[in-house]
């Protein structure tokens, strides 16, 4: 926000400083997952025994955050209301089925991560309105969450594309039994990618050819944006190409998981 | 003395106390702001400052009328810019009008308050474009602004001697410099009417030829102070219009006045590599020698001349890379309504290198022969040679290359060789290449050296005074180093072209040896024997006889000031007396400025290089890392280990991302990355492994038979980087930079980089 | 009419008074009102690290940080890194290793490498490349820095197992 008001985009009258209020530092596991407030750092985050074996992809997307200043004090809900496009932590929240909530003071509101971001530094946030936590449900058994972050020109930079999938399996085998799959970065929101997650249930994970159809469909549901970072058909194709990779990454990890398990 | 000196100004580095000019203040300084064209081309209709000047904090608007309008270039010969605008803007950024105010923030209301009132003319974007007949004119004369031709032997009979040809268009694109210091300069005027420029500039007195003939004052009354730089790489070589435009309002309010650029500024309008499209055509046999050599270069001059004609001249230097019989050059820099170019590390070599570097592959590929088989037939010195061999060895070229990539596996490895040369002297192109430096010894036996080394951070001061204390034969803790200001240190051309370790340690070497002279004569006083007889090791003088006479260094310059009467002082020169020989001359010829460069031996000494690069591509995203990196450098004797192998990975640095993705990206003549978010350089993840080697030996033409390096490592990287990519993908990318967009879809077959298969 | 609010800033373990306008950023007051012209503002969107100090311990971009946001907290910039006339480890290894050459990214460099070191005595060359890639510098090409880091978390392990195997000689706790 600094950087607006250096820019001259922004010229607030007032700054109030809410990064001390008690309340927006929480971070407990409940019955139903993880409640991070808002006033979390991605550092805390990261480092936490919470987030670190659970949420593995959560944990990378963490570490891939901009750079080692802003994960020290930047915080969760300052980068989710920041409404900033070419994001990573949004696009893992959203495949992991996320939810912030909001407050005005006297009521709260829920909204789901995946249309926290309306449009270019746009969000659900009204007037008078706080995002007060973010709430990470439980992982369900035999599944898992894979986050890749695609920067096209250097390693330090803002994504061109970020993908996260979150995948289910049925009881025995491979078989895909629940899947969210999840494109940011690349337009002015998320982009849930829904056809192609429906392409997946009742597909076999080893199965090359479904995985690839998967790609296919969902390079279609999403809307990207031409600009330095990528043209709008390199990073559809690209966005194919990182969906398959992460099913393929989280089923390994999966397989790994229920080894061990065993 | 010649290992891993930490540097001399070190300290100052690491604790934050050295003072850049950005961090300097002056009592009573005020804030200079230029308000610049938004439009590529326009005609200014006219200006109305009366609001600006009018708000309170304002001390002073000019605008061309408050000028002489007299045209600058660094040569007068192809002077085509006034300080600030007058009837026409030429380039978004390009000065219009400026103000003086008591804070930055009052400067930036009151251009906003300054009235331009432009008539928008079609601009011309493009060097294809404006060498049409009936392209809008951007100046007096043709839209070809400069051009010239070089080479040896005869072309026709070249092409003749060949079996075969090949023929292609290479293209690069504009890199910025990114200093991490921004352009910025402080001008005060004394009451005398002379004028105190201090500024970050890397030819301070250039400049001050530049700022006297821009003023219309003496060379004698500007003084240029240069205190330490925050990285120039050649984007200081020319004035960029701050230093003439603070001169003006500082004397208009009679106040100090500072103008810093903002990062904007620094990317939109502080000049770019210059960017050329390349076409070769080879004549060869079948054996793989190359007969001819037909080579066209067209450049982007952007809109006002500035270091092309040296940046052409740099290019000569493939004469002496390549034993190819026939060798031509047409080289000609066409004027568009874009960010003028300047010199970068390497001026036209990293361009052209990357031309040629890649053809000989491409013949390579052809002939179905190795790279080293290639390169190895058409090199012309041994030094070349052996650099090639060092690489190839150390990478295991031999056995990674083709063997590696074109898998089915996600990602793609090849590695990829290329080569270069550059001057480790300077160059002989301005006719003149010569120095001045003195060494004075104080009573307590202290030693100052007086030079006009420009360090911009690569190191130059501490590598100088480890010439001087080898010579004195004493530690280097008695050393200081003293200059940056004209009105001390001798005439010099500057920063540039890697000649300062070169000249400055040539006239450095001689001031100390001059001024050892003085210190054997105190000491000889002293033990009462012959000078002769005197060596000095570790600050002792001691007699090679007797030994039982000795004494200290610091005695003898006690002795020499207090009893006998005498300051020491010596001074030194480099003189290449073979500079005239080599010098650039412009002929009229009506639309455009012919340069033509005199015979000659381009530079006093060269420096070798060959790198090896081998890398991955993601064949999913075309992605392209660079795991490994290997380079040979041959400079003579490597003074300083630790600044020599820093330049040169510094140099691969950049070379990488001029090879994968740095480009200043213009639209419809507006720069549109202007910043460090959309502007990349290399992260330290995106460096590779590297292990230099350096090819040491004495050469003979070096200060301690050492020359320069600065820039050349950064001149094969783009080339091995690019027969790296061609190795693992069996695809030719022949333009800068490689994104991998383009090689995502190259790999689909469905985009213009063609496949060689 | 500007509004000018007085700060009270802690910097390098001294306290200062500064007047401010409530928008400025903290290197803006560092440099202009309070004279540490160590920090560097090189890109000014909070990208590049050199303007790197650390507040409370941590690394932040002061080019993107309100001076007002860090009143009643410890800020250490580079003029605070050497202690008693002695340079810190970290300073003593970049001039050994030639970990700098303008120096202009140096200061922001440092501070981002000691907030390292503090966190992680002695990190992997994977742990430097994921703390301090957000660290730009056009010179050097990074490896001399990188060995820097790594030189210096090694003598600095040297000087701890040094304390305490003398304090554990003396029997006192350290």
């Amino acid at each position: 926000m600094v950087i607006l008001m250096k820019q001259g985009v922004l010229a607030p009258d007032y700054l109030v400083d809410i990064q001390r209020n008690p309340e927006l530092v929480n971070l407990k596991y409940s019955p139903k997952g993880v409640v991070v407030g808002a006033s979390v750092t991605h550092r805390e985050l990261e480092q936490w025994s919470g987030i670190k074996q659970r949420y593995v992809a959560l944990a990378t997307a963490l570490r891939k955050v901009g750079n080692i200043r802003i994960r020290s004090v930047g915080t969760i809900g300052g980068n989710l209301a920041y409404g900033e496009p070419q994001c990573n932590l949004p696009t893992v929240l959203a495949a992991l089925d996320s939810t912030a909530v909001i407050s005005n003071g006297s009521e709260e509101r829920v909204v789901p991560v995946l249309h926290f971001t309306k449009d270019i530094f746009d969000t659900e946030l009204k007037p008078g309105e706080l995002l007060k936590e973010i709430r990470i449900p439980e992982m369900p058994p035999r599944s898992d969450c894979e986050f890749i972050k695609f920067c096209s020109r250097t390693a330090e930079e803002k994504p061109a594309a970020t993908v996260a999938c979150w995948i289910q399996l049925e009881e025995e085998g491979l078989m895909c039994k629940a899947a969210r799959l999840v494109v940011g970065a690349v337009g002015s929101r998320l982009f849930d990618c829904n056809t192609a997650a429906k392409h997946l249930l009742n597909t076999q994970l080893d199965d090359e050819s479904e995985l690839r159809e998967v790609g296919e469909k969902a390079k279609n549901e999403i809307d990207p944006i031409d600009d330095l970072y990528g043209t709008t058909s390199y990073k559809r194709e690209v966005c194919g190409e990182l969906i398959v990779r992460a099913i393929i990454e989280a089923k390994e990890r999966l397989i790994r998981k229920v080894v061990d398990h065993d | 003395m010649f290992t891993e000196i930490p540097r001399l100004e070190g300290v100052g580095k690491v604790t934050g106390s050295l003072r850049y000019t950005s961090d300097l203040e002056v009592t009573g300084m005020v804030h200079g702001k230029i308000l610049r064209s938004p439009h590529p081309h326009a005609k200014i209709v006219s200006i109305d400052k009366s609001e600006a000047s009018s708000l309170p904090g304002v001390l002073a608007v000019i605008t061309a009328a408050d000028t002489n309008r007299n045209k600058f270039g660094f040569m007068q010969e192809i002077a085509d810019k006034q300080i600030l605008c007058e009837n026409k803007v030429r380039f978004v950024g390009d000065e219009v009008a400026a103000v003086a105010a008591t804070t930055i923030e009052i400067a930036e209301e009151a251009l906003n308050c300054i009235k331009v009132d432009y008539e928008v003319l079609p601009p011309v974007l493009d060097v294809n474009e404006a060498q049409k007949p009936d392209a809008p004119r951007m100046h007096d004369k043709g839209n070809v602004a400069l051009s010239g031709q070089f080479g040896r032997g005869s072309i026709l009979e070249g092409m003749r001697e060949a079996d075969d040809f090949l023929e292609a268009d290479y293209e690069t694109q504009r890199q910025a410099h990114v200093c991490f210091e921004p352009r910025c300069c402080i001008a005060e005027w004394d009451a005398t009417g002379n004028l105190i420029m201090t500024t970050t500039t890397q030819t301070p007195h250039t400049l001050r030829q530049e700022i006297s003939r821009m003023l219309d004052l003496p060379i004698s009354k500007v003084r240029v102070v240069y205190p330490p730089m925050g990285g120039g790489f050649g984007n200081r070589l020319v004035t960029s219009m701050l230093e003439p435009i603070a001169a003006l309002l500082a004397l208009r309010c009679g106040r100090p006045v500072k103008i810093t650029n903002t990062r904007e500024e620094e990317f939109a309008t502080a000049r770019t590599r210059y960017p050329f499209k390349v076409h070769v055509k080879s004549g060869y046999k079948s054996d793989g020698t190359i007969t001819a050599l037909d080579i066209t270069v067209v450049s982007d001059n952007g809109a006002y001349n500035d270091k092309g004609p040296a940046v052409m001249g740099a290019t000569r230097l493939i004469l002496n890379h390549y034993s190819v019989p026939c060798i031509n050059v047409n080289w000609k820099l066409v004027y568009t309504n874009q960010q003028p170019c300047t010199g970068f590390r390497g001026f036209g070599l990293p361009q052209m290198q990357f031309a040629l570097e890649s053809h000989l592959d491409e013949l390579a590929e052809k002939l179905h022969k190795d790279p080293i088989e290639i390169r190895m037939k058409n090199s012309a010195e041994e030094a070349d040679r052996k650099c090639i061999k060092t690489v190839v060895d150390a990478s295991g070229f031999m056995k990674k290359r083709g063997k590696e990539g074109r898998s089915s596996d996600i990602i793609l490895r090849g590695i990829g060789i290329a080569t270069s040369v550059s001057s480790g002297s300077g160059t002989r192109i301005y006719g003149h290449n010569s120095s001045g430096a003195m060494v004075k010894i104080s009573e307590d036996g202290t030693v100052t050296l007086i030079t006009a080394a420009v360090d911009l951070g690569t190191g130059a001061e501490t590598v100088l005074a480890q010439i001087v204390a080898e010579t004195l034969g004493i530690p280097l803790e008695f050393v200081h180093v003293a200059g940056r200001d004209t009105n001390i240190t001798s005439f010099d051309l500057g920063a540039l072209g890697s000649r300062t370790t070169f000249v400055h340690g040539w006239a450095a070497k001689a001031a100390a040896e001059d001024a050892k002279k003085g210190v054997l004569a105190a000491a000889s006083k002293l033990l009462d024997c012959d000078t002769k007889e005197l060596e000095i090791h570790r600050g002792i003088i001691s007699s090679r006889t007797n030994d039982g006479k000795r004494t200290s260094f610091e005695k003898a310059a006690r002795y020499s000031t207090t009893r006998l009467n005498t300051a020491i002082l010596g001074k030194g020169m480099y003189v290449d007396d073979k500079a005239v020989s080599m010098s650039l001359a412009s002929g009229d010829m009506g639309e455009t400025t012919r340069i033509i460069f005199r015979e000659g031996e381009f530079a006093a000494a060269v420096g070798h290089c060959a790198a090896v690069a081998e890398v991955e591509v993601d064949k999913s995203t075309g992605r392209i890392t660079v795991p490994r990196y290997w380079a040979a450098v041959d400079c003579g004797r490597v003074l300083n280990p630790l600044g020599a192998r820093g330049q040169t990975i510094g140099s691969i640095a950049q070379g990488i991302g001029y090879a994968l993705f740095e480009e200043i990206t213009l639209r419809d003549g507006q720069v549109i990355n202007p910043t460090f978010v959309d502007y990349k350089i290399a992260s330290m993840n995106d460096m590779p492994e590297i292990n230099v080697a350096f090819i040491e030996h004495d050469d003979p033409r070096g200060p301690y038979g050492g020359v320069g390096l600065a820039e050349l490592s950064i001149e094969p990287v783009a080339a091995a980087v690019a027969n790296a990519i061609c190795d693992a993908t069996g695809i030719r990318f022949r333009r800068l930079p490689i994104s991998p967009e383009r090689v995502l879809f190259a790999l689909k077959g469905s985009s213009g980089d063609q496949s060689l298969k | 009419m500007t509004e000018w609010t007085e700060l009270e800033l802690v910097v390098n373990g001294k306290c200062h008074r500064a007047l401010v306008q409530p928008h400025w950023t903290l290197v803006k007051v560092l440099r202009e009102v309070l004279g540490y012209t160590g920090t560097k503002e090189v890109c000014g969107m909070g990208v590049c690290g050199a303007c790197t100090v650390l507040v409370d311990g941590k690394p932040i971009s002061s080019c993107i940080e309100l001076a007002t946001r860090t009143t009643g907290r410890t800020i250490e910039t580079v003029e605070g890194l050497a202690s008693g006339g002695s340079l810190h480890p970290l300073q003593k290894a970049f001039l050994e290793k030639g970990g700098f050459q303008c120096g202009f990214c140096t200061p922001g460099v440092l501070m981002s490498a000691k907030a390292l070191l503090n966190e992680n005595e002695s990190p992997s060359l994977d742990e430097i490349k994921e703390y301090m890639g957000g660290s730009q510098c056009r010179c050097t090409g990074y490896l001399q820095i990188i060995e820097a880091i790594i030189h210096a978390s090694k003598s600095m392990g040297k000087h701890r197992s040094a304390l305490t195997a003398d304090a554990g000689f003396k029997g006192d706790s350290p």
